[in-house]
């Protein structure tokens, strides 16, 4: 049970696929200038990197290695074009305002690299586990910068306008704004790292010392 | 004429697909730690971002179209994409081999460019014809390959440069395309 | 070897066969819908720039091209009882990024109504074209307006492309209006 949980808790923080690894940034700045659009396409990709990886694991060993790269971007082309025509024909203002980057999951690198690297190589239940924990390290990093977009960008704070219009600071809501946040993000992310790595590195300091002096004293 | 010229300036410039439109961030955070790495990168997604539109266009419009599949497009142009790569990573393994080293796995990574994907799908849901959607090809490749260059100087200048711990490293990497993009955004009035 | 490549083609094909005929069940499904939401989106605003219209037909035969970079997307005539009653005129122009917006024109050659179906400007300025008080003072304005900012209408402060935009899609939308109203000889 331990192991599913962290498999999951991974994608989470200590291997974000955005923070850290760094890679499925395309659609991440595109679609973060209001929070429903951030929460729609995390929740999108998502369920796309979900079916994905237990489809791709389950026939992880019919799969022949040779074109394995062409029928993993039909499995994950299909379920793309599922969530496409499900949002355009159930959540159409949401799928209008994301565009174009709804078919472009099926390029977001996030899938490609977790269905080579995991699930071709684990089973479906730990796959299940990886997807949800990469898809909502996802959902939650894009979220938190279309929160800070959309608050200074257009004074709205989850729907509520909370700074009056005339006040907002339009350079958040437009591209610019959007690499500038993601780099701040980066940076306290890295900041965070390194906090914690001194920590550990000055307790396992600590350790040795005691050790030594344990010695010493024998 | 007129309107081919105007496709290609909003394409290369006024929407600008890294810097404007956000496409292609991986190869543009990737691929830009040197101006030679980027113009390899540049040029042959270039070259395959105009082969695709080519090939996928016509694909769409006697193909799908007509037979009322157009909800393979997805699945289809990617395929194709896939295997443009393929043929140019075969044509470079022959005909250029120290480059088709030197780029090592980035060259297959170009399938899962958005921007290429991104073309194709737009030069369908824009409603331009074949000549139109080559030359919004070819504009968006300029404005990559522009992107791509400007971006590896900017890189190769902030390696001397005073930037604080915080930022040191990726993160000040986001901010200068920011200021990038932002004097991008300048183009706006460009094309009314 | 070929043996090889049969194999390899064959479970290829198996994986494509199998996608194509999920996405084909799935589009099945998806596409009434699909193209209720689309027709809704097409006429759902017309009545807002044509109130008492019965129904709106789109035109097939009649030939215009815009002489501006505003493109004329479809014309419609409004049809009340039998008769003819108006148009209605959808145009895409360039604003600050670009907007697509319905005109309603009636017999009498009076703005009967004007709504922004899309537009994608910057918040705050451009996109304050959504704003009531600038979109509804089209309406009762002749069509033969020349649509001058600031003289014939209105404009958003602090967004001058965006309202240029706008006068050159009244204007177009106008005047593609009036011409097909002509071509059918009027009104009611």
């Amino acid at each position: 049970m331990k192991k599913y949980w962290n498999i999951f808790v991974n994608g989470l923080l200590k291997e974000n696929p955005l923070l850290v690894i760094m890679i499925g940034l395309c659609s991440s700045l595109a679609v973060t200038t209001k929070v429903t659009n951030g929460l729609g396409m995390g929740l999108a990709m998502t369920f796309v990197l979900l079916m994905s990886e237990i489809i791709i694991s389950i026939f992880r060993k019919l799969i022949p290695d040779s074109i394995r790269i062409p029928i993993f971007i039909i499995v994950i082309a299909s379920f793309t074009t599922i969530v496409d025509l499900l949002m355009q024909a159930y959540l159409p203002s949401l799928s209008e305002a994301m565009g174009v980057f709804i078919p472009l999951i099926v390029v977001n690198c996030i899938i490609m690299g977790r269905v080579e690297s995991f699930a071709s190589k684990h089973g479906p239940l730990e796959s299940a586990c990886d997807a949800l924990g990469m898809g909502f390290g996802y959902l939650w990093v894009l979220c938190g910068i279309s929160l800070v977009r959309e608050l200074l960008g257009s004074g709205v704070f989850f729907g509520l306008q909370v700074i009056p219009e005339d006040s907002v600071i339009t350079f958040f809501a437009r591209a610019p704004g959007g690499f500038f946040v993601f780099g701040m993000f980066i940076a306290v992310t890295k900041a965070l790292k390194n906090v914690r790595a001194n920590r550990a590195l000055a307790q396992k300091s600590k350790k040795t010392v005691a050790q030594n002096n344990g010695e010493a004293a024998k | 004429m007129n309107d081919l010229v105007k496709i290609f300036i909003k394409s290369w410039l006024v929407d600008n697909v890294i810097l404007i439109q956000f496409l292609a961030l991986c190869p543009f955070i990737g691929m830009t730690s040197d101006t030679g790495k980027a113009t390899g990168m540049g040029v042959a997604t270039s070259f395959v971002m105009v082969l695709a539109t080519a090939v996928t266009w016509p694909l769409y419009h006697f193909v799908l179209q007509p037979l009322g599949l157009e909800f393979l497009e997805t699945l289809v142009f990617i395929l194709v994409i896939a295997a443009l790569v393929q043929l140019v990573e075969f044509y470079l393994k022959k005909s250029a081999p120290a480059l088709y080293s030197s780029m090592g796995v980035y060259l297959a990574l170009i399938t899962t460019n958005c921007a290429i994907l991104a073309v194709t799908l737009n030069s369908i849901s824009y409603g331009y014809n074949f000549i139109e959607s080559i030359v919004y090809a070819l504009g968006t490749a300029c404005g990559f390959l522009m992107s791509m260059v400007l971006m590896s100087g900017i890189r190769a200048r902030l390696k001397s440069a005073p930037v604080p711990n915080f930022v040191k490293g990726t993160p000040i990497l986001f901010v200068s395309a920011g200021l990038l993009s932002l004097a991008f955004g300048g183009f706006a009035g460009l094309i009314k | 070897m070929m043996k090889e490549m049969l194999k390899l083609g064959f479970v290829l094909a198996a994986f494509a066969a199998v996608a194509c005929v999920a996405l084909a069940l799935v589009n099945n499904v998806t596409a009434p819908t699909i193209a209720a939401v689309k027709e809704e989106k097409l006429y759902g605003g017309f009545r807002d720039v044509f109130s008492d219209a019965d129904s709106f037909k789109p035109v097939a035969d009649f030939e215009y091209t815009s002489s501006s970079a505003v493109t004329v997307d479809g014309i419609f005539s409004v049809i009340k009882g039998d008769k003819v009653a108006g148009v209605v005129v959808q145009v895409t122009g360039p604003t600050y990024d670009k907007a697509t917006v319905i005109v309603g024109i009636d017999g009498k050659k009076v703005i009967s109504g004007v709504k922004i179906l899309e537009i994608s400007d910057t918040p705050g300025f451009g996109q304050r074209a959504t704003e009531p008080q600038f979109y509804t003072q089209f309406a009762g304005k002749s069509a033969t307006s020349e649509f001058v900012p600031k003289v014939d209408f209105d404009a958003i402060s602090g967004a001058s492309i965006t309202t240029n935009g706008f006068a050159a899609i009244m204007k177009e939308a106008s005047a593609a209006g009036l011409r097909y109203l002509e071509s059918i000889g009027g009104a009611e």
